[in-house]
């Protein structure tokens, strides 16, 4: 069994399908001829004379077209005049001088993938090209040698020609869908500087285990995850979080690895193996991705499946059809191998091959870049048909939450109330929780020791004291169920608090201010400007929920438990559910699409399908015209292999395409699957908008209905 | 035979606008070269595979014409709607040059998949490989070359649509080795009026063309255009090879 994720092309990246076999492997003859071309540097004499083959190649072949163009005029003309006569013999000898150095140059790698498939017992492709190219030519050097009968050497050189540039043209474009990708990798350096007893020495980053430490210079990447020994400095961590503001980190604190040390020299304990660091993890979770592909493309493999035994039979079928209809003379055989190699050229099954891989990868890889990163392929289609969008209030439509209020409610406590409940809120990712621990670092409290700590999802954090007092930070009304005492009666639109109960006793109670994201509304404006329905769900007091849902103009509902979000989207087909990456799990999981913020770097924790590392709403619309755009470039590039393939073969097939026009029309349908693909790449720079009306609506302050 | 000097000045003083696209490629030849003979000499391969492929294609696209002049129904004179076709074009290119017409600006787009291994050639030391850079140059998109190859087109001669897309060519070479030799040796002021005056030379190419071919449009399936203003010898010229 081939690892789906390892088994990968060791030119383009893109998956293999072939069973592996020794050295290198390559998803086609295409990225076998590029390889050797970019490989060793890329200025070796190898790889010139590559090149220089392909371009010598198509210099002699030009002259074999010009010696055609010469036999066709003078067959067209058919005069006997001794001149024309010597002109034409002389064509003929012409045409075979110049194609014989088109068959050493560029036969051998096309005979050698044939005989690949031939050992491998998978015959493929290039047999089949290898087959028609040989007899081509045969025929075509028995006529000159005989004087009799029609040359096609101009088959043999414009097929062989053909399919080496297109494919090597494939390969290229696939290698750059998949740079984006490449690019993340890359940023990782390949040594690193280890301590040693005896001073730092300069090792490979493979050589280095968990537990060694590491010297990481100012300006220089964390080469993965690590804690910090000693030094502090800033820390650009935008490459795994998007944050573009630095932070501050001293010891102890711990580092992601492809984030950058900026003004600090640091000593770090390696805490992950190098290859499986965060920044490798997410890259991981993102080629798992593209590389599963999405439901188009399991469609397009199962008909690329029989594809080739078709095009075998088509070929075969040309051939006996036409052969047997002129009698087997010698016209006939060559008919009959001309519209069968034509089938073969003519047919694109890279065209069915790339068509949704390419696209896919493209647009994920476009996606990365722009810090979004795609974890299930199929949801990230879904993205493009979807209706309804759910968005999550606290911490997804509302931001710069921040304590309001610490009221103390038992002063007769030991502890400070806010220490216990930052320790508590230590335990938790929650928007809420984590402006507690800001207020708590602000005031400059210790952090209480704490053990046995869990988190009640929709609810809130229990945890041990030292002491054994239980204690609990959470909604007001789960920390009154838990001591015994009735719920409080608050205000409906008052704002956001969460209670700490110390054993028995409501300790205290934490007020927030909440503010809309500043991008919220020009995001929501562009969904619903394109016709989607917007709604607010929501486990937040209804005035609240109802105050920020008037204020962005959309549906809301609330108060909802985690179950009663998880029932609203699954009522509705097509829904995208956006919300905090660990509380809205259940409703994230269930929806068509789950799109989470605040995910961090770390992706074991990941539920959603798709996480805005930036946690910018932005970059929503942003993604669904991505999402779109690449359903389209896959639904044409499909809708193109399948009619170019369904018309072309059987023009071929009847002996109404010329091999030499099949293998240009072969070329032209790879270069248009591959630009089209490559198109999305670009869209990584993209304003975040879906429509022009959207942008005019947001530009006039006016939120959409 | 008015055309073939002005195919030569249009190719001449046409280089002058095409220095925009392929200046830099003439420059990057001249970067692998230790002296000015050698760079002479890399500059001549670059144009000497330019000059075969603009040959090669106006082969073709006379031997296209032909064909289509055999196969197609005789309601009008093929070769002459060509000359026409390609005056238009040649009379369009010209005018967007001068700057009556105003072009539509083009896309970034996604790039050519091929251009590093385009460029390796460019710098490479052979010049066999400088030759074959030339080859591709020939095959890059230029709306210049398309009006020249419906002229050759129009020729419906094999050697003939050969010959005068290589005149084009060979008109072509000083400015581009000018550039890749001594990159300016000629002032920007110089340029601009050399452009304008390429604009209206192509122009004048073209309306000799749509002249020559409008003649001879109402004779279906007649004998091949000539040049109205060397008429005399316009019936013989360019005849299919019978």
């Amino acid at each position: 069994m081939v690892d789906p994720v390892s088994a990968s092309c060791a030119y383009c990246g893109l998956p293999v399908v072939a069973a592996p076999d020794d050295g290198p492997r390559y998803c086609c003859f295409g990225c076998r001829f590029a390889a050797s071309i970019t490989d060793a540097g890329g200025e070796t004499g190898a790889s010139r004379w590559t090149m220089t083959r392909l371009g010598l190649a198509v210099f002699f072949t030009m002259n074999v077209m010009v010696f055609t163009m010469l036999l066709w005029s003078q067959r067209d003309a058919a005069t006997d005049e001794p001149a024309a006569t010597a002109l034409y013999a002389l064509a003929r000898h012409a045409c075979l001088l110049f194609s014989a150095p088109v068959l050493l140059l560029l036969g051998g790698p096309l005979f050698a993938d044939a005989a690949r498939e031939v050992r491998q017992g998978r015959p493929a492709a290039s047999v089949l090209l290898a087959v028609g190219v040989a007899a081509a030519y045969a025929l075509s050097v028995h006529a000159v040698l005989t004087d009799a009968g029609h040359v096609y050497f101009e088959v043999g050189c414009t097929v062989l020609v053909a399919v080496t540039l297109g494919k090597w043209l494939e390969a290229s474009g696939k290698l750059r869908t998949t740079e984006a990708l490449r690019a993340l990798r890359a940023l990782l350096p390949d040594r690193v500087l280890r301590v040693a007893a005896c001073g730092d020495e300069e090792v490979p980053l493979s050589a280095v285990a968990i537990g060694e430490r590491l010297r990481v210079l100012p300006g220089e990447r964390v080469p993965t995850d690590g804690r910090i020994v000693t030094g502090r400095s800033a820390i650009d961590e935008r490459t795994v979080t998007g944050e573009s503001v630095p932070v501050t980190k001293g010891p102890g604190d711990l580092l992601a690895s492809g984030t950058t040390v900026v003004d600090g020299m640091l000593v770090v304990e390696v805490t992950a193996a190098p290859g499986s660091g965060t920044l490798e993890q997410l890259i991981g979770a993102v080629t798992a991705a593209a590389t599963a592909g999405c439901r188009r493309q399991r469609l397009a493999e199962r008909v690329a499946a029989w594809f080739l035994p078709l095009v075998t039979a088509s070929a075969v079928a040309a051939f006996v059809v036409h052969g047997a209809g002129a009698g087997w003379t010698r016209e006939g055989i060559a008919a009959g191998t001309l519209a069968a190699v034509a089938v073969v050229v003519v047919s694109c099954p890279c065209a069915l091959g790339l068509a949704t891989p390419m696209a896919l990868w493209a647009a994920i890889g476009a996606a990365a870049r722009r810090h979004v990163l795609v974890r299930d392929g199929d949801a990230f289609t879904r993205l493009a048909a979807a209706s309804t969008f759910c968005f999550d209030k606290t911490g997804t439509l509302t931001t710069g939450i921040g304590v309001h209020e610490v009221a103390v409610l038992d002063g007769g406590l030991e502890r400070e109330p806010l220490a216990v409940a930052a320790a508590l809120a230590a335990g938790s990712t929650h928007v809420l929780a984590r402006a507690v621990a800001t207020e708590a670092a602000r005031r400059g409290l210790d952090i209480v020791a704490i053990e046995d700590l869990h988190v009640v999802p929709g609810h809130g954090i229990e945890a041990v004291l030292a002491d054994g007092t239980p204690a609990r930070l959470g909604s007001d009304r789960w920390i009154a169920a838990a001591i015994g005492e009735a719920a409080p009666t608050v205000a409906d639109d008052a704002r956001p608090s969460c209670t700490l109960a110390i054993g028995d006793h409501a300790a205290c109670r934490v007020t927030f201010d909440e503010s809309i994201r500043p991008e919220a509304a020009a995001a929501i404006a562009a969904l619903a400007a394109d016709g989607a329905e917007v709604w607010l769900l929501s486990g937040d007091r209804a005035g609240r929920a109802r105050a920020v849902a008037a204020a962005l103009d959309i549906r809301w509902q609330a108060p909802l438990l985690p179950a009663e979000k998880l029932a609203f989207v699954r009522g509705r087909p097509g829904s995208v559910m956006i919300g905090d990456g660990i509380n809205d799990a259940p409703a994230l999981a269930a929806a068509d699409v789950g799109v989470a913020l605040g995910c961090g770097a770390d992706v074991s924790r990941w539920t959603a399908a798709i996480c805005l590392l930036r946690d910018d709403l932005a970059d929503l619309p942003w993604l669904v015209t991505l999402a779109r755009r690449a359903d389209k470039t896959i639904r044409w590039n499909l809708l193109w292999a399948f009619g170019y393939n369904a018309a072309c073969i059987p023009l071929a097939a009847a002996g109404l395409l010329h091999p030499a026009v099949a293998a240009a029309a072969m070329l032209a349908s790879s270069v248009l699957v591959v630009t089209g693909s490559l198109a999305l790449a670009g869209c990584a720079d993209d304003p975040p908008a879906l429509s022009e009306t959207a942008d005019v609506a947001v530009e006039m302050g006016r939120v959409p209905a | 035979m008015i055309e073939w000097p002005m195919l030569v000045v249009s190719g001449m003083l046409g280089s002058a606008h095409c220095l925009g696209m392929c200046g830099p490629f003439a420059l990057a030849v001249g970067t692998g070269a230790a002296d000015w003979r050698t760079n002479l000499r890399r500059q001549m391969a670059y144009s000497v595979g330019r000059i075969f492929t603009y040959a090669v294609l106006g082969a073709g696209a006379a031997f296209a014409a032909a064909r289509a002049m055999r196969v197609l129904p005789t309601w009008t004179n093929v070769p002459a709607a060509l000359a026409v076709a390609a005056g238009v074009l040649l009379v369009w290119q010209g005018l967007a040059a001068a700057g009556v017409l105003r072009r539509r600006g083009v896309g970034a787009g996604a790039g050519c998949p091929g251009a590093g291994a385009f460029k390796r050639l460019l710098t490479a030391r052979s010049v066999v490989d400088v030759f074959l850079a030339g080859l591709f140059t020939g095959l890059l998109p230029c709306g210049l070359l398309y009006g020249m190859l419906a002229y050759a087109a129009s020729r419906h001669d094999l050697v003939e649509g050969a010959a005068a897309m290589a005149a084009f060519g060979a008109g072509t070479v000083p400015a581009m080795a000018g550039v890749g030799l001594g990159g300016s040796l000629v002032a920007v002021a110089t340029r601009r009026r050399l452009h304008h005056a390429a604009a209206w030379c192509l122009v004048a190419t073209g309306a000799v063309s749509i002249v020559r071919g409008a003649s001879f449009l109402t004779l279906p399936g007649g004998p091949a255009p000539g040049c109205p203003f060397c008429a005399a010898d316009g019936a013989d010229r360019g005849a299919p090879t019978r």
